[in-house]
């Protein structure tokens, strides 16, 4: 694992928001490629802010980000062409109900990817479709089910052929039915060997698809190591007290 | 009342009947001071209706010109102001904020009056139709601005963020991504404002523009037939306002997406 190449590097992230809440606290954490990375722990302890400030939704107080060999924390860099390489999934999908399925994915390829509309549409069908979802191109996201809404989310995030994918919660907002069905969406690309960042509370999941594992508290990272590991003995007496709640609530 | 004076609830009385007896005669012939012997040509309701419908129909037309370019130009101008007001730009968001506050807290009454009659003091001075689109497109772009930036705020913020997270631009996101939910959200708001335009042009007749009102203000003087011609005048009114937004709920409804609401129009 060791021998690939480090396509993330977040080193001593901070991040405060106003009214004294150091949500980030020198977090520091390598990604490899092809490599899948779980970020677990308790709510409000961080995660979501340290992945919204890798593609820079959220500006880092302080601490360097390298992405791809490039620092894009640095002044002056082009944080959109950043942005296009990588892939973001929210735990509300955030699709644009304005537009049809196909649109949604189509969108940010011509615009951002200058690609032609027929190009774009090519690109979108063969995504759409690698993901089961052929038969609701033209449908608009209200018609959709959260785990239908979630994947059409991943396609149009896959579309734009993104070296690093982030993923929030991606199934925090589904029915418990559905969970699985995205689930799978993730394994299977985990399996093509797309490199992957994600925020989750399927400990189950995570042991079995991660390769490498984060637990955070108060902004902190408490414990990382190789996922199986962790999740089975995990070292700091933290990590053992939450891995223990939340897989008795499940 | 044998003294000669009446109370005052007498002559509240007597004013009522005599003033309900006018309006009566009004309504039914046309006019109270109708003399049989006089032969006026407007009594003739065949003679009425075919000299006034005619100008009825050309006030309405030209309000109607009026209207539509200034609710195309002031759709122009709110969509631009609202867009100033959600940028953390200071000077573009404050002219677009002074503009919007000075259009909406003063009476469009006033503000016509200024541009037809007090601009022509400082030499500004074009015909009156302009005068009347200038006025009514500054009016209603006040009033635009407010419900396309209200239809903005309504966007969840993870609407710009997806955007912005598949490397859009702010400009990109804005234009392609939130503009188009802020201006569908806001057709019902957009077409009542549309709706009080029209009916506010009526006040265009005070700068001498030849609008329905003022047409009808016209014949009513030839005529002395006020109750006549202004219901006419308000049946013109009532047909257009009426079926605009009965074809504009059709089309809403038609063009309805799934799951991206707006209200009642
Ligand atoms: N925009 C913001 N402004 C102010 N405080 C914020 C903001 N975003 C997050 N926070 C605070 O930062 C802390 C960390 O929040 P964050 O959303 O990163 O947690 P999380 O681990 O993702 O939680 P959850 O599991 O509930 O999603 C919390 O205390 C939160 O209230
Ligand atoms: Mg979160």
């Amino acid at each position: 694992m060791s021998d690939k190449k480090t396509l993330l590097e977040v080193h001593d992230l901070h991040k405060m928001f106003p009214g004294d809440i150091h949500a980030a606290n020198g977090v520091s954490f390598k990604v490899r490629d092809k490599q899948v990375v779980a970020i677990v722990g308790a709510s409000g302890s961080g995660k979501s802010t340290v992945l919204r400030c890798i593609n820079q939704l959220e500006k880092p107080t302080s601490g360097t980000i390298i992405f791809d060999g490039e620092e894009i924390t640095k002044e002056g860099v082009d944080i959109n062409t950043v942005r296009s390489e990588i892939g973001f999934v929210f735990q509300g999908f955030e699709l644009f109900p304005h537009l049809t399925v196909l649109k949604n994915v189509t969108v940010a390829l011509e615009l951002v990817k200058s690609l032609s509309a027929e190009e774009a549409e090519t690109k979108a069908k063969e995504v759409i479709e690698s993901l089961d979802l052929d038969d609701k191109l033209n449908a608009y996201p209200g018609e959709l089910s959260g785990g239908q809404k979630q994947r059409v989310a991943i396609a149009r995030a896959l579309a734009m052929d993104p070296k690093l994918m982030l993923f929030d919660e991606p199934t925090s907002a589904l029915d418990p039915e559905l969970v699985g069905y995205v689930l799978d969406t993730l394994r299977l690309l985990a399996n093509k060997g797309m490199t992957m960042v994600v925020v989750t509370h399927q400990i189950h999941f995570a042991s079995e698809v991660a390769d490498w594992a984060i637990y955070m508290t108060e902004g902190k990272v408490v414990e990382q190591g190789v996922a199986k590991e962790m999740f089975k003995n995990p070292k700091e007496e933290r990590t053992k007290q939450f891995l223990a709640s939340t897989l008795k609530d499940k | 009342m044998g003294t000669g004076h009446f109370s005052s609830v007498q002559m509240l009385d007597g004013i009522g009947i005599v003033t309900g007896t006018m309006m009566f005669y009004t309504l039914i012939n046309g006019s109270f001071y109708s003399d049989p012997a006089d032969i006026d040509p407007w009594q003739d309701i065949g003679f009425y209706s075919r000299s006034v419908i005619p100008r009825l129909l050309g006030g309405m037309i030209s309000a109607l010109q009026v209207v539509l370019i200034a609710l195309v130009i002031g759709f122009a101008l709110g969509l631009l102001m609202a867009t100033f007001r959600t940028l953390s730009n200071r000077p573009l968001n404050i002219v677009a904020t002074a503009y919007s506050d000075l259009f909406r807290n003063t009476p469009l009454l006033v503000q016509l009056t200024f541009i037809a009659f007090g601009l022509p003091e400082i030499g500004f001075n074009p015909p009156v139709f302009w005068d009347a689109v200038i006025a009514l497109s500054l009016n209603t772009g006040a009033y635009q601005s407010e419900i396309i930036r209200s239809g903005i705020q309504a966007i969840p913020k993870g609407q710009m963020e997806a955007a912005r997270s598949l490397g859009m631009t702010n400009t990109q996101a804005m234009r392609h991504i939130i503009l188009p939910q802020a201006v569908r959200i806001t057709i019902p708001p957009l077409a009542n404002e549309s709706v009080n335009m029209f009916l506010n042009s009526s006040l265009l007749s005070v700068i001498g523009f030849m609008d329905i009102t003022r047409v009808g203000n016209i014949v009513a003087i030839q005529s002395f037939l006020w109750a006549r011609t202004f219901l006419y005048v308000a049946v013109t009114y009532f047909i257009i306002t009426y079926s605009f937004t009965t074809i504009l709920r059709k089309a809403e409804n038609k063009l309805k997406i799934p799951g991206l609401g707006g209200g009642e129009i």
